[in-house]
């Protein structure tokens, strides 16, 4: 008898434990929430190649904020439409919704916008639908949201723009691949409970003939 | 005693109703989001028709207001659906692959090609659920997938099992090609050792 309760107490606790197990798994990674508002847009130190090209762009500058150690401009951006090469274009607008510029992005593979943190395909935006997009200091090129993995989508210069002489950044665009280092994790935590489930129900079953013998 | 008896049926049928819950969100979930992309396929449909129309008429009193486009796609809807007819599978395709949207359908894996562009497509799903039946597949089999404008056919060329740190499988190879990424053994409770993938090099497409 004795022994049997030991067994049925194990196998509960087992049941019990697969089932946190589950749960845990379904824990989400969630957009990166924690901006602080750390410097003025004043304070970024622009990137030359951003300022020969885009002198009046930094004036739509809304606030600076910081993730990782990192500083990023933020701007608010609509969006305008997709080109049939990829490229995107964007209405980016000061703090008092004016237009400051109108620029043209080719997003890197895979990029998307973000919109109440979720991510959207460019080809799914909507006309006047409004995102964010961020400038990491001393770089050029947007990215959609502020995490040192994200590749930044590259501007497109007007034909009559004076051409960048500098080079872009002191990271390489390759090193800011958002390519996964190990191929995602398929396994839910569905069969957990199911197994978790049935070793209780075995259990209980176990104790129900072990009484009525 | 008796009270531990009970304790065990009740956390047995809770797991087990949470089980059958969590199962039947999901089907709920996929044949919500299948249909949300059908209908939204369709009305980039009639707004192709609509555009390609000549104006014959520019009456004020039907022209769109400024600023409100004639036609939008439902919000959100998924990226494509993925259809594989040799083993019956049809299930939306989704951005990302965390547990909420694996359990709802297939995710597009962060990083690589966007359905529809000229680069590696990779798609993920549970070996669980939906990508269970691609133990099935053989090689030359069709692959579908289904975006708003235009379906994009794929043939089977490649099956293979890899170590999860074989992220060379995600890499552009210059071509039009979609990979398809599941956990190996197809029957194991856990997190499985090995990857199964599917390669599929494009066929051909059509409206």
């Amino acid at each position: 008898m004795k022994k049997l309760y030991v067994m049925s107490m194990t196998t509960a606790l087992l049941g019990l434990a697969l089932a946190s197990t589950a749960v845990a798994q379904q824990l989400q990674e969630e957009f990166p929430a924690e901006r602080t508002r750390t410097a003025t847009c004043d304070d970024i130190d622009w990137n030359m190649d951003m300022l020969r090209n885009h002198p009046n762009l930094i004036g739509a500058c809304q606030e600076v904020v910081l993730v990782d150690g990192e500083s990023w401009a933020r701007f608010d951006a609509e969006f305008v439409r997709v080109e049939p090469d990829g490229n995107v274009i964007f209405n980016v607008n000061d703090d008092r919704d004016r237009l400051i510029e109108t620029v043209t992005l080719d997003p890197t593979t895979g990029q998307v916008a973000y919109i109440d943190d979720r991510a959207t395909p460019f080809s799914q935006l909507r006309t006047t639908d409004r995102i964010s997009l961020y400038v990491p200091e001393g770089q050029y090129g947007f990215a959609t949201q502020p995490v040192a993995q994200e590749r930044l989508a590259t501007v497109i210069v007007p034909a009559n723009a004076p051409i960048a002489v500098e080079p872009t950044t002191d990271r390489t665009l390759a090193q800011r691949d958002t390519r996964p280092t190990v191929l995602p994790t398929t396994a839910g935590p569905l069969p957990w409970l199911a197994l978790g489930g049935l070793l209780s129900m075995l259990g209980g079953l176990g104790l129900t003939l072990r009484r009525r013998s | 005693m008796k009270l531990l008896e009970i304790m065990f049926w009740i956390v047995g049928a809770t797991l087990l109703a949470l089980f059958a819950g969590a199962q039947a969100w999901g089907e709920i979930e996929r044949q919500s989001d299948v249909a949300a992309f059908i209908q939204a396929r369709q009305l980039t449909s009639a707004h192709e028709a609509i555009q390609a129309q000549p104006v014959t008429d520019p009456s004020p009193g039907t022209a769109p207001a400024i600023g409100q486009p004639a036609w939008q796609t439902p919000a959100h809807t998924a990226l494509a659906i993925l259809r594989i007819p040799g083993i019956a599978l049809e299930v939306p395709v989704n951005f990302g692959t965390e547990e909420l949207v694996l359990l709802r359908g297939a995710g597009l894996v962060e990083g690589t090609a966007l359905p529809g562009s000229n680069g590696n497509v990779a798609i993920a799903a549970h070996r669980d659920t939906y990508f269970r039946d691609l133990k099935d597949l053989a090689l030359g089999d069709r692959i579908e997938l289904v975006m708003l404008d235009r379906t994009q056919a794929y043939v089977v060329t490649d099956l293979s099992v890899v170590e999860p740190t074989d992220v060379h499988v995600l890499a552009d190879i210059g071509e039009p090609v979609l990979t398809l990424v599941t956990c190996y053994p197809f029957y194991f409770v856990g997190h499985a050792p090995k990857r199964f993938i599917v390669r599929a090099v494009a066929a051909e497409f059509s409206i």
